[in-house]
């Protein structure tokens, strides 16, 4: 039977197409945009023009209309500057945390039994909670009014901590000042990224865990048993064995985690408004403020943000060769 | 004849004789002649998009369902209202607006965001004139955040807000003190709270850098001191001598532990849930924010919240921000002159009254009103306890913000300095200022204002 090329073209022609309208041309059309001046309030004068008379050569290009001058201005940007020192802490804070707390429930719930089976179920709800929600709800509860994170902080580690210095200060020669127990989380420019990072870890580390109890189910239960029999306590087999044999899991949901947090953008919305002052103002938010709500200059959102795929084709590449690496 | 049987004879008398005035009053609304409207419904069929924030805010949300059935009912055209949240509010607006097919018809905006679409919108003089549109039923500040200090009239005066001081009377019985008129009075009312040992924050202020709300107040302390953001030649003023000095002010009340310590991350709304939830005796905000204090769970609160006019400066003026939503006509609408038949409605007196006083409903009871003969109704403030009468007196030293497209750039650097001073019980304000100037002048420099 003669096989018919055409039939897998049309077959993939309707996914094709959207691909195409959703992130194609999108990453064109701001790959061409960053090159030009172009102020959303205004006409636009972009370099190719295409042919309205016939006899018209079919495109012409005025070079004169391309500029570096967007990618130039953004490294003289204290602003954008800020934004990379922002979003490159906040990588780093939400993708350890995610990582650690992600292997550590992991590790707890991977035994085989009912509450771990409900745990498990569980875990997927806080990835489900939409980014935007999760920024008003730790808003909230960080409140140091109302919140019961704020309540759970004072009272379960600001209070014991104080309760020992006091202790502390009536032996001689100590005088330790008591931590300041009305902290205001948002506030504070230290607290304020950790607080967005955590409010993303709450909702990856779950995620992060099922991955790592997928990981630890496929590990041969012989070379646990060989650990034990040689002598090694749990320590030593989790730091010895289980952490060996998870290492490319963990680069892979390293560098998955990092993606994701390199794009954050709904939380600081909700939940710092970017503050205090430019403390919480990632990329993704400065690129916003930029192109459509404070300067409307979309040529320089544009150039900003393919800074930002610049570095995010770096890591996809580094994830995309180890997911392929590992197969 | 019982008394019970006369009385309802007397009744039932009543009712029928009330019956052709009821009448006459429901024809008076369902007729387009009462509000110049176009007789044969020359738009039947016609739908209208309007592009609008917040369903849940009771202001907005009056203004779309009050009377929306008799205005189609006459004209056959209707209107759907795209409701948007205020926090993604800005970016959808200049979206629509910058669309050349965009479905919306009618924008309503906020003043300072309006400068960046004034290009987009239907120029609405021709249509004041011709609607007989009583421009002098507006208030100045009201009138400049329309036409953007210009010839054009953009858009018409839709919500508006002057800044009042919401305060606990019995909080003040309690203490021995009297509302306090300027801000240094008000810094002295907070501190005999204080003194008093109530448990409860004198005020709560908003620094948060939240959606830039942070600024609202601090316009009423520079421009009542006398500073003001830029001078005569555009150059940034707002950190001379009396600038600091009225910032000083203004960030003195979280120093001097009057408001709470975690007011520098508050914006407006949470500021005054301080006060709704009977923690903090004052709050300075939007008049609109009156059916909430007064609506609150809280007892001691709702029966004992009174309001004023916003505090001015010792020596200085009471001058503080009028802050507008004009409503105005995208000029790529397909529906121009069916746009412009709903704003004759809309924006009409009988209308706008009729929002103002239908207290049916307490999810869409308003006290908003921006026409100065509505303000000055005599039984819309006995409705509102008077509030449109102290938010009358706010408005006649009212002033708006500049309104030029460069002061959404503008806006960050201010607000996050204001922010910055805040959070820092040490910080050198005069220093801050002097570095947001330098920034605004980029700003402005970049934007072709200086010469050189």
């Amino acid at each position: 039977m003669r096989k018919k090329r055409w039939v897998p073209w049309v077959l993939v022609a309707p996914a094709l197409v959207v691909v195409f309208a959703t992130t194609i041309y999108p990453l064109l059309a701001a790959f061409y945009y960053s090159f030009h001046k172009y102020d959303l309030r205004k006409a636009p004068q972009f370099a190719i023009q295409f042919a309205s008379q016939a006899g018209d050569p079919l495109i012409s290009i005025d070079w004169s209309l391309l500029s570096l001058r967007n990618y130039t201005l953004a490294f003289s940007d204290s602003r954008f500057i800020n934004s990379l020192n922002v979003t490159f802490w906040f990588t780093i804070i939400s993708v350890g945390l995610s990582v650690v707390i992600g292997l550590f429930i992991a590790v707890i719930v991977q035994k085989p039994g009912r509450l771990q089976t409900l745990t498990k179920i569980l875990l997927i709800f806080p990835f489900a909670v939409s980014p935007a929600l999760k920024g008003y709800s730790w808003r909230y509860m960080l409140n140091d009014q109302y919140g019961i994170y704020d309540l759970l902080a004072v009272e379960l580690l600001i209070k014991p901590v104080n309760l020992i210095i006091e202790l502390l200060n009536h032996l001689p020669l100590i005088d330790i000042t008591p931590i300041n127990e009305t902290v205001v989380w948002l506030a504070d420019r230290f607290w304020a990224l950790f607080m967005l990072a955590m409010s993303e870890t709450w909702g990856w580390a779950p995620l992060i865990a099922l991955m790592f109890v997928g990981a630890l189910g496929s590990i041969d239960a012989q070379i646990f048993e060989a650990a034990r029999i040689d002598g090694a306590n749990r320590l030593q087999i989790f730091f010895r064995v289980t952490l060996p044999l998870l290492r490319p899991v963990i680069l892979i949901v390293t560098m998955l985690k990092a993606i994701f947090s390199l794009k954050m953008f709904d939380q600081v919305v909700t939940m710092t408004g970017g503050g205090p002052v430019r403390a919480t103002q990632t990329i993704n938010y400065y690129i916003h403020q930029v192109g459509f709500v404070r300067n409307l200059d979309i040529g320089y959102a544009s150039a900003l943000a393919y800074i930002l795929v610049v570095i995010l084709t770096v890591f996809s590449a580094l994830y995309v060769a180890k997911v392929l690496n590992r197969e | 004849m019982n008394f019970a049987r006369k009385l309802s004879l007397l009744l039932s008398l009543a009712l029928f004789l009330s019956l052709p005035l009821g009448a006459a009053f429901a024809q008076d609304i369902m007729d387009p002649a009462t509000f110049g409207l176009q007789e044969g419904k020359p738009y039947d069929g016609t739908h209208l998009d309007f592009l609008i924030c917040c369903s849940t805010a009771p202001q907005f949300a009056s203004a779309a369902v009050k009377g929306a059935e008799e205005f189609t009912a006459m004209t056959g055209i209707s209107v759907t209202f795209g409701d948007i949240p205020f926090g993604s509010f800005q970016e959808q607006l200049y979206l629509e607006a910058t669309n050349p097919s965009t479905d919306f018809d009618i924008v309503a905006f906020v003043d300072a965001w309006g400068t960046n679409i004034y290009d987009f919108l239907y120029p609405l003089n021709d249509f004041v004139a011709d609607a007989g549109f009583d421009w002098d039923d507006y208030g100045p500040a009201y009138q400049s955040a329309s036409t953007g200090n210009s010839d054009t009239i953009y858009g018409l005066p839709f919500r508006g807000h002057p800044l009042l001081l919401f305060y606990r009377q019995d909080v003040f019985d309690a203490v021995g003190v009297d509302v306090p008129t300027t801000w240094q009075e008000l810094s002295e009312v907070s501190q005999a709270i204080v003194d008093s040992g109530m448990d409860i924050d004198p005020i709560a202020m908003y620094y948060g850098v939240n959606v830039d709300q942070n600024l609202f107040n601090w316009y009423s302390h520079l421009w009542g001191a006398g500073a003001d953001i830029f001078d005569d030649n555009w150059e940034p003023a707002f950190n001379n001598e009396i600038g600091v000095a009225a910032t000083e002010q203004y960030v003195s009340y979280v120093r001097d532990g009057y408001s709470p310590e975690a007011s520098v991350t508050y914006n407006e709304s949470e500021a005054n849930q301080e006060m709704i939830q009977g923690r903090a005796a004052m709050f300075v905000g939007w008049w609109w924010y009156a059916s909430r204090v007064f609506a609150s769970e809280l007892p001691e609160v709702a029966d004992n919240a009174a309001f004023a006019a916003a505090p001015g400066w010792e020596g200085g003026s009471a001058a503080s921000y009028g802050y507008l939503w004009p409503v105005g006509v995208l000029a790529q609408s397909d529906n121009l002159e069916a746009s412009l038949e709903y704003l004759k409605w809309l924006l009409h007196p009988i209308t706008e009254r009729r929002i103002v006083l239908d207290a049916e409903d307490s999810a869409l009871d308003t006290n908003v009103a921006v026409r100065l003969s509505i303000l000055a109704d005599e039984e819309v403030n006995a409705a509102h306890g008077g509030l449109q009468g102290v938010a009358s007196a706010v408005l006649a030293d009212a002033r708006t913000i500049p309104l030029i497209p460069e002061y959404t750039q503008v806006i960050p650097i201010l607000a996050e300095t204001i922010n910055e001073i805040s959070i820092d019980p040490n910080a050198d304000i005069q220093g801050l200022l002097d570095i947001a100037a330098e920034d605004v002048r980029f700003v402005m420099q970049a934007a072709g204002y200086y010469d050189g």
